[in-house]
């Protein structure tokens, strides 16, 4: 094979966010045409970031772009769409009300008094090249997603793209709608398109990728071409899936072990649908007992919200049934608009789920000089750290609120704990801290604990479930020699 | 035969009490399709009934009273511009404080004109040979003033810029999804700056007409709360600038029958209608979900946009 000269190639690119962040360290990426480069990870692996960089949306704090050798600055959107690349959204960037032809030359300059008139023949000619079948006059709202995904698609070939970007194309699809699309790409590819397809699918990779560069961490842990993967056969997979989840070892946590309770939580065969009314939790059964910490892990998207939103009451299941005993207690995983109001005090937080407790409210009044010490007890025995109780909540950095949070729901007396990606965004200190309250707490409830960090459940958990699609597989402790099996599990072998 | 004439009396005078509507109602369906609500039609329409009266006063030439109260009327609209596009504050509390604004300031201003007719204003002229035409003719060609076509012209006029042209592509999008026209290189605060500007003038001419045709005479208040008929007008027409003539014309039906029928029906009653249809509207639109997105209000009404919060 001759060697080619990138069409765009990324050297160097470093981004931190404000609070200290780095989603992309001194990341390397070489992009050819005719080729599908597929960039995998985990999510919070860096390659949206990376991603958001290439197509201008930020800018990195260092790195530079060659496009056909040459060194380009990309500052803008608009300037990246001069270079020719052009990023599909996982959140599809179209209006719903207006049709398809109205979408695709929004801000193209076409004629002020026919501005659908060329557009038309385009979106035919292109119907043609891609055996699409997009109706120009059709509304949005009137398309399933994976027509508008193609809508998207056809938007961004008429801007001339010559580099696209599929920001998780696949994980809004059935199928069957999937295969549609890699029939387009795989076309696309013919006629010397570069794409770039982000996912973290390792299998959908190996089908319709020509090279593969993991992510993980913000880091490129690996980059290859994918014949090499399939020549070597499953364990070069198994290699694979290790390099995008890391190969984790149990952290030493101090952790006793309680004699099981009763069961408090027993979820039987239960299927939930998400928004858009497809079943995303596909017949889950388990139980968790008091004194155990069951942890559910699973690479994001599959299934786990809509799981825990039924747990937890938010979502009404669509068949199947869980019981729960007693109290549930729940740590959300979007501690600011899900787990506090950020405007109100943190006294005022520190009872939102157990205002009605006799203790704090009497008929129709609040018992405010009880709740003010109940709150500074709290912030003591949980070492929050702030000015006083009247400090609003949104006011705390993470590790604080998160604090306050798991003291108002381990104070309450509850016999089932769900704790949402507990230490997402936390620092180590703060991380130890809620381990050790959540362990604890074993002895009064069971624990549901729902992360994408698979160190943390297996370093906290005594007996894990590997959400994947919509479906969990249970692994009985001790893990250590099945770490290897759980991450496979995880991305989907 | 009576009951026929009489019909046809009032569907002609409907037209004429149908314009200021009409004209401050386009104005608001092309500010609220970009995106911002301005409650303040009531502000802007009396400081154009002001300064249209006074400029005809002044100068003898009820063209430049029109002019004056467009530009006026703009002028205060870019202030809901700047306090909502810039400021990010919230549209309704902008929206009201102009509306109190425009009423107190030519309250102060208006006293010493108070109660001195115009000596010129424009004439009711009949349409030669239109006029002919069977029933039509006596309606819409016979005794109008040329405002209500220019009002009509208008409707027109708005209705294909904002369904057929790339402006109005751009214009309807922004009010729907402005992050999305940011990505695709549109300059939101322009284009909502352009539309509230357009929304002041044609609040501003419509107050004007108020005060040069409806009246020829400035009276404190005289508008009346025809601005807060205009954004209910908005809503029962559904932002459509065709719609909008039929609404206009009918609360203007309905304000001359309040007059003519005030022996049998209590006028308040007649002129609550408008209220009552703009509840009824979005009711029987939300009934249906595919209907509601499809006619419904622009998805990014009174949400300020700043690239930021991406």
């Amino acid at each position: 094979m001759q060697k080619r000269d990138a069409i765009i190639s990324m050297k160097g690119i470093t981004k931190t966010f404000p609070g200290g962040l780095k989603a992309n360290d001194n990341i390397d990426l070489d992009i050819y045409q005719g080729e599908i480069h597929a960039v995998l990870g985990e999510n919070g692996a860096g390659k949206s970031t990376l991603m958001n960089i290439l197509s201008g949306i930020y800018r990195a704090d260092s790195g530079e772009f060659f496009l056909n050798c040459k060194p380009v600055q990309i500052k803008s959107p608009k300037e990246a769409i001069s270079h020719g690349i052009i990023m599909v959204h996982q959140h599809f960037r179209l209006i719903p009300p207006h049709t398809v032809a109205e979408n695709i030359v929004l801000g193209l300059g076409t004629s002020f008094l026919s501005p659908l008139k060329g557009i038309e023949k385009s979106i035919k000619e292109f119907n043609e090249q891609y055996n699409l079948s997009i109706h120009p006059k059709t509304r949005i709202c009137d398309l399933s997603v994976g027509e508008q995904q193609r809508v998207e698609i056809v938007k961004a070939l008429i801007r001339g793209a010559s580099i696209l970007i599929l920001d998780e194309p696949t994980s809004v699809l059935t199928p069957q709608e999937a295969k549609e699309l890699f029939g387009i790409l795989e076309k696309m590819k013919k006629e010397g398109k570069a794409i770039i397809f982000i996912t973290h699918k390792l299998e959908e990779v190996l089908e319709i990728a020509d090279h593969i560069t993991i992510l993980r961490k913000g880091k490129v842990t690996a980059s290859m071409p994918s014949d090499q993967i399939a020549k070597k056969g499953s364990e070069a997979k198994s290699e694979l899936a290790m390099k995008m989840v890391g190969r984790e070892v149990i952290l030493k946590v101090e952790k006793e072990s309680f004699s099981l309770g009763n069961t408090v939580l027993e979820v039987d065969n239960l299927k939930v649908l998400d928004d858009r009314g497809i079943e995303a939790v596909k017949g889950v059964s388990f139980s968790v007992n008091r004194g155990e910490v069951f942890g559910i892990v699973g690479v994001a998207g599959n299934g786990q919200g809509p799981l825990v939103e039924a747990i937890t009451g938010l979502r009404p299941p669509s068949s199947g049934s869980f019981t729960v005993k007693g109290d549930v207690g729940y740590i959300p995983e979007d501690r600011l608009s899900m787990g506090s109001v950020g405007d109100l005090t943190l006294a005022e937080n520190s009872i939102l789920t157990d205002y009605k407790n006799s203790c704090f409210s009497r008929h129709l009044l609040l018992n405010l000089s009880y709740i003010r010490e109940y709150a500074e007890i709290l912030m003591i025995k949980f070492s929050v750290v702030a000015p006083n109780v009247n400090t609003r909540a949104k006011q705390l950095s993470g590790g604080n609120l998160q604090r306050l949070i798991l003291a108002r729901e381990l104070s309450k007396n509850t016999q089932l704990l769900v704790a949402e990606q507990p230490t997402h965004g936390l620092d180590v200190g703060s991380i130890e801290f809620v381990w050790k309250f959540l362990l604890e707490q074993r002895k009064n409830a069971g624990i549901l604990l729902i992360s994408g960090d698979l160190s943390e459940v297996l370093s906290l958990s005594d007996r894990i479930g590997v959400m994947f699609q919509g479906k969990v597989t249970i692994f009985e402790s001790p893990f250590s020699d099945k770490i290897e099996e759980i991450g496979l599990k995880m991305t989907g072998f | 035969m009576e009951w026929q004439l009489w019909i046809i009396e009032t569907l002609r005078r409907a037209l004429a009490y149908g314009t200021p509507l009409l004209l401050g109602t386009l104005g608001e369906i092309y500010t609220e399709r970009s995106g911002i609500l301005n409650l303040g039609v009531e502000g802007m329409m009396i400081l154009g009934a002001f300064t249209g009266f006074v400029t005809t006063f002044v100068t003898g030439n009820p063209w430049i009273g029109f002019l004056m109260g467009a530009l006026v009327g703009g002028a205060a609209s870019l202030i809901h511009a700047f306090l909502s596009i810039n400021l990010r504050v919230i549209q309704v509390v902008s929206g009201l404080a102009l509306t109190l604004f425009g009423l107190g300031l030519t309250g102060v201003l208006g006293r010493g004109w108070e109660g001195q007719p115009l000596k010129v204003s424009l004439e009711m002229f009949s349409v030669p040979y239109l006029k002919e035409i069977p029933i039509l003719g006596p309606i819409v060609f016979t005794e109008q003033n040329v405002l209500v076509y220019i009002g009509i012209g208008f409707a027109l006029l708005l209705w294909i810029v904002l369904f057929k042209t790339s402006w109005g592509i751009t214009i309807r999008s922004v009010g729907e999804d402005p992050a999305t026209a940011d990505a695709l290189g549109i300059n939101i605060p322009l284009v909502r700056y352009l539309c509230t500007f357009i929304g002041g003038v044609l609040a501003g001419i419509g107050g004007a007409y108020l005060s040069i045709i409806y009246r020829p005479s400035w009276t404190q208040g005289m508008t009346s709360g025809m601005g807060w008929i205009v954004i209910a007008l908005t809503i029962f027409s559904l932002w459509h600038p065709l719609m909008a003539i039929v609404g206009s014309y009918i609360f203007g039906s309905l304000f001359y029958l309040s007059f003519r029928l005030q022996p049998w029906v209590a006028p308040e009653l007649l002129t609550i209608m408008p209220y009552l249809f703009t509840i009824l509207a979005p009711m029987f639109l939300n009934v249906h979900r595919t209907l509601r997105r499809r006619m419904g209000a622009p998805a990014a009404l009174g949400i300020p946009y700043s690239r930021e919060e991406e």
